[in-house]
């Protein structure tokens, strides 16, 4: 693949609760940098930003949105196109854990593409007064089928990787991404499922 | 051995720069024999299951004549594919043993019968051989008898050189006068192939009888006491025309409600062919001569049968017809244009004063929520259909209950008038289908989330099924689709401006954008209505000046300032209390959750224009574009909230910045000159009903209307599009779930189909459009067909001459599926269908036999068969009755002009054979 041509584009969406760090897991993706003052979101922020995935480069369209209640009338279109959704929780506030349910409900309503990759970010694991454990952030992803991973906006911990894991997970599900040829895909099935009907 | 010694030796010295044609062809034929290993015994494939393969072909020159050759070998299916070591396919078929002149054994296999397609195995009972043809075709073709005896000759110096058992057909001349000449040799017998092409026979020739003389005079042998009987197989091609006249679809307001589907003016089917066979019977058992049959089709061995289409049927598919418009979106002259250029004269503008007038008089208190009274209608529009038909549609579509029977009304004066009786039942296949499908139906068993259009009784999905029966709609014109289109939107915006729901089954205002273009346009629309109704509520909760005074909050906003009713301590605009939370500056007072302004719903091409604005521009300014909400609800809170400060509003809109153990604001919102509170900092205290709108849902709701209005057909078309094929394929769906002669194979093929309109509907995929309206076609004739042939077999039934036991429903549904998918697949793919055979006597049989008329006394006499066919075989022993027996053959073909007889005369030419016992 060449380097300097990117595959497809890739909309990325980050969700959760208000103040759990969504904001500055992107910039610190994005931009490799970490505002300790970082300000409430208003509306809805956008990066840009392209990496590549097993030889494969694809441009990311991430959508950083507010959390508050009142910012989020909006929120079915912010799911329009997503291809991978990522929801952050932060392990120091519990409330903040346990709103997910909500956010999976909200996913699965509102996603227009139907395998979207999920993932669920524990953020915030640099800090002292974890309440949120490991293994409870395991149990509620097995239970959603979302990937899951540990992360520090902060530290830098686990940052790279929420990004690329996700990204690869969607290239492997090329339905996902790859509509610009889908009678090429579809094709190929067809041939598969042999040719000597007339329907 | 020596003898080909011999040969080669003396070949050696020729002088080759002058060998004459024959000669050369002679030994290009040799090398080709030679190269494809053709020479000596050859296998003999079972005589059941084979098919016949072209496994080789060549051109050879014959002076200045191009001949082409192919290598003709009967296969074996495959019995099992088998990898072998490296991964490679090994196919498994059946071992074929070596047989001395294969021929002989081909022919003596009366077996073959009539089963072959291929016509030189009909002919001539060989399946195995060399065909040689003109290269060039006409161009090049061998004009008379003797050019073609002449490449034989040579042909035959190659057969004899190289010993090669298989025989070589010539073709000479094809079509009407059919010459083929060949001839096979295994060195001790021969055979000579022949053909006869007439284009009258004499009536002595004409019939079995006659038949059997003229093989035995070519036999020429002298009629032996202990010779076999000479063997017969025989097949009459009979049509039958299955009675149909054309029909008109007679409507109704119900069945506007309904996809069309089915066939209309003619039956798709009107003629089955019953190709009767008798087979391996003996000479004296059946006598056909000029006065006399014995052949009565009810007693014939077996039927064939298959339909014939007389003509071109897909055209009378009422649902085919109605998608064209929908596949090519700019079909027809008119489409480039917007409805009411379409509608030329029928189209007169007015002014748009009475809509102002609506527009200003419609408030909360004068709301009316039931139906708009027919005669109000104003109309623009005066044809080309009836204005107050087109409206009556319009009332059923948009849940009018008082349409139904106006329409029906309509009806009956318009069937009236064309001197039609409503009792016109010959559309058989109409009354079949109907009640299959209601809009009301509430159950559905497809999953349609999945396409991208609109949802089933949606208002869009309404309009769907009404364009696409008036694509067919007997009555309408090239015109009366713009027509239906713009009084579709007048009345869009006679809902609208009388505040009255847009669509009674979609009132949420929600915007779905997993659904079409359309349907979110008509969601729009539906919330921009809601968002009105709000915003009068609001006014008359909060004032108490006359209505009319309100409209629009902006311009009179001094004015209703000075109006309001003021909550104690001059709040305003309070919905209800935040739980039990009082305000940081004034512990007494508890605060208050303002009446706060929705955003702005937003279709998708809105969302695709406002992501594509905000992604230009910088973070700034970003915020800022997207500050006006968080604006509006600061300004709103602080009107209901007197003496209020940020900490009380975080408590309510960001609660996680608010520390209520510690009574501490969030350190991010405590960074100096943060957009929160430099906004909280300049921010009035303005009650929602004071506020700039944020949804200017008359601006919108404006757009919506206009764009509808000033659309071409064409766009309108794109527009519905999706809806219209998924409708259509919930109907199709439906009628192959739920009709009588439903059938596993073409339910599992609708999931295909399923699958193409996913991919249409969310792609816009041309090519998979095309691909599912083949498949409705499709299913649309099969299932018309179908669904005739089932009311054939019930009408005989009841008919008096069928007698015994009636076919039980699973065999017939059988049989009728099998038959129409021959039918189809024979039309439509190059693959040949397997023959569907039925027993004379069996209930099926007589079934079919009492609808094509069969067992009409008056008629079995009068019944001469289209074609009919002969194949005679007889063993006997050729030149003399010293030879050994070899088996002859005669094939006879007799159909009007075109009567083709052809021999395979085989004679033993080894007189070492002579035998005396």
């Amino acid at each position: 693949m060449d380097e300097g041509s990117t595959i497809t584009t890739l909309k990325i969406l980050i969700i959760g609760e208000s103040g759990v760090g969504k904001s500055s897991l992107m910039l610190r993706f994005v931009d490799d940098v970490f505002d300790p003052e970082q300000a409430a979101t208003i509306g809805v922020d956008f990066r840009v930003t392209s990496m590549t995935i097993d030889g494969n480069r694809v441009k990311l369209a991430i959508w950083d949105t507010a959390g508050q209640e009142r910012f989020r009338t909006l929120t079915p279109s912010y799911y329009r196109g997503a291809q991978g959704v990522i929801c952050v929780y932060d392990v120091t506030n519990r409330s903040s854990f346990e709103k997910l349910a909500h956010w999976m409900t909200e996913v699965d309503t509102y996603c227009t593409k139907e395998d979207a990759v999920k993932m669920l970010v524990a953020n915030k694991i640099d800090m002292p007064n974890r309440e949120v454990s490991r293994e409870e952030g395991l149990k509620f992803a097995k239970r959603h089928r979302t990937l899951f991973i540990e992360a520090s906006a902060k530290t830098k911990e686990g940052v790279q990787c929420t990004f690329e894991e996700l990204i690869e997970k969607i290239i492997q599900t090329p339905n996902l991404w790859d509509n610009e040829r889908p009678r090429f895909v579809l094709g190929q099935t067809e041939n598969n499922g042999g040719g000597s009907c007339g329907c | 051995m020596t003898d080909s010694d011999e040969e080669n030796d003396i070949f050696e010295i020729n002088d080759f720069t002058v060998v004459t044609p024959l000669e050369e062809c002679s030994a290009a034929v040799e090398h080709f024999i030679q190269k494809w290993g053709l020479y000596d015994r050859r296998p003999l494939c079972s005589p059941q299951n084979w098919t016949l393969q072209v496994k080789e072909s060549c051109t050879i020159s014959f002076g200045e004549n191009k001949l082409k050759i192919q290598y003709i070998q009967p296969v074996s299916p495959i019995i099992e594919t088998k990898f072998d070591s490296d991964g490679n396919d090994i196919v498994v078929v059946e071992e074929h043993q070596n047989v001395p002149f294969a021929l002989v054994e081909d022919l003596k296999n009366i077996k073959l019968g009539f089963d072959p397609n291929d016509g030189i195995v009909l002919q001539f009972g060989v399946r195995e051989y060399l065909y040689v043809t003109p290269a060039d075709g006409i161009a090049n073709q061998i004009t008379t008898e003797a050019e073609c005896d002449t490449i034989l000759g040579a042909i035959k110096l190659a057969l004899h050189a190289s010993r090669c058992e298989i025989p070589v057909i010539v073709l000479a001349k094809d079509g009407e006068q059919q010459i083929k000449h060949g001839y096979g040799t295994d060195g001790i017998s021969s055979y000579n192939f022949s053909t006869v092409s007439l284009r009258t026979i004499s009536q002595q020739h004409s019939h079995l009888n006659g038949l059997m003389a003229m093989f035995k005079e070519h036999i020429n042998v002298k009629s032996m006491p202990d010779d076999d009987e000479i063997r017969i197989t025989t097949r009459f091609h009979n049509f039958a025309e299955i009675r149909t006249d054309s029909f008109f679809r007679t409507l109704n307001a119900r069945k506007l409600t309904m996809v069309p589907f089915g066939s209309y003016h003619y039956l798709p089917i009107n003629v089955i062919s019953v190709v009767a066979t008798w087979k391996d019977f003996r000479e004296d058992v059946m006598t056909e001569n000029e006065s006399h049959s014995d052949f009565d089709i009810n007693h014939a061995t077996f039927w064939t049968i298959s339909l014939e289409q007389l003509d071109d049927s897909d055209k009378n598919l009422i649902l085919t017809s109605a998608l064209k418009a929908y596949l090519r979106t700019n079909e027809g002259r008119l489409s480039d244009k917007t409805s009411k250029e379409a509608l030329g004269t029928f189209y007169t503008p007015q002014g748009t004063t009475a809509a102002f007038d609506k527009l200003t008089g419609g408030n909360a208190m004068t709301l009316k929520i039931g139906g708009t009274p027919i005669s109000e209608i104003i109309s623009e529009i005066n044809g080309p259909m009836s204005p107050r038909f087109v409206n009556l549609w319009i009332s059923l579509m948009f849940g009018d209950i008082r349409a139904e029977d106006l329409l029906n009304d309509e009806f009956k004066q318009m069937y009236s008038l064309q001197n039609r009786s409503t009792k016109h039942m010959n559309d058989i296949v109409f009354v079949i289908f109907e009640d299959l499908l209601y809009p009301d139906h509430p159950q559905n068993s497809l999953n349609t989330a999945l396409f991208k259009a609109a949802r089933q009784p949606s208002l869009g999905w309404k309009l769907a099924i009404a364009m696409l029966n008036i694509q067919v709609f007997e009555n309408a014109n090239v015109r009366s689709e713009p027509q239906l289109w713009l009084e579709f939107v007048k009345r869009l915006r006679e809902k609208y401006e009388n505040n009255e729901d847009i669509d009674i089954c979609e009132t949420s205002g929600q915007i779905d954008l997993s659904q079409c273009f359309f349907a979110q346009k008509l969601q729009l629309l539906q919330a921009c209505v809601i968002a009105r109704r709000k915003r009068y509520a609001l006014l008359e909760n909060a004032t108490d000046v006359a209505h009319d005074e309100f409209f629009d909050a902006e311009d009179d906003f001094n004015e209703s300032l000075r109006n309001l009713k003021l909550e104690e301590g001059g709040a305003q605009g309070r919905l209800k209390k935040l739980g039990n939370a009082k305000l940081f500056k004034n512990p007494n007072e508890s605060i208050y959750v303002p009446i706060t302004q929705d955003r702005s719903p937003m279709t998708e091409d809105m969302l695709d224009e406002q992501t594509d604005y905000l992604c230009n521009l910088n973070e700034e300014d970003r915020i800022l574009a997207q500050l006006e909400p968080l604006r509006s609800d600061m300004m709103g809170f602080k009107a209901a909230n007197p003496g209020c400060t940020i900490e009380d509003f975080l408590r309510w809109h960001s609660p996680k910045d608010f520390d209520e153990s510690t009574g501490e604001v969030s350190e991010r919102m405590r960074i100096p000159d943060n957009t929160w509170l430099k906004c909280w900092n300049t921010t009035k205290p303005v009650a929602v009903i004071n506020q700039a709108r944020l949804f200017n849902d008359t601006k919108l709701a404006e757009e919506v209307l206009e764009l509808f209005e000033n659309a071409t057909i064409e766009q309108f078309r794109k527009w519905l599009k999706p809806i219209v094929f998924v409708v259509a394929f919930q109907r199709v769906a439906r009628v192959l779930h739920e009709n009588s002669v439903r059938c596993f194979d073409w339910i599992q093929k609708s999931n295909d189909a399923m699958r193409m309109l996913v991919v249409a509907t969310n792609s816009d995929n041309e090519a998979k459009y095309a691909e599912l309206s083949n498949w409705i076609t499709k299913s649309e004739i099969c299932l018309s067909a179908a669904l005739h042939l089932e009311s054939l077999f019930n009408s005989v039934s009841s008919s008096p001459t069928m007698l015994g036991p009636l076919p039980e429903s699973q065999p017939k549904r059988e049989f009728i599926l099998k038959l129409v998918q021959n039918w189809y697949d024979k039309l439509h793919s190059p693959e040949p269908v397997d023959d569907l055979n039925i027993k004379p006597q069996d209930p099926i049989g007589r079934a079919v036999a009492n609808f094509c008329d069969f067992e009409n006394q008056e008629d079995k006499k009068n019944r001469i068969p289209e074609r009919k066919e002969y194949i005679l075989n007889w063993n006997v022993k050729r030149p003399s009755e010293c030879n050994y027996k070899l088996p002859q053959r005669m094939y006879a073909c007799l159909e009007n002009e075109f009567n083709h007889i052809c021999f395979s005369l085989g004679h033993d030419c080894n007189f070492n054979n002579t035998i005396m016992d």
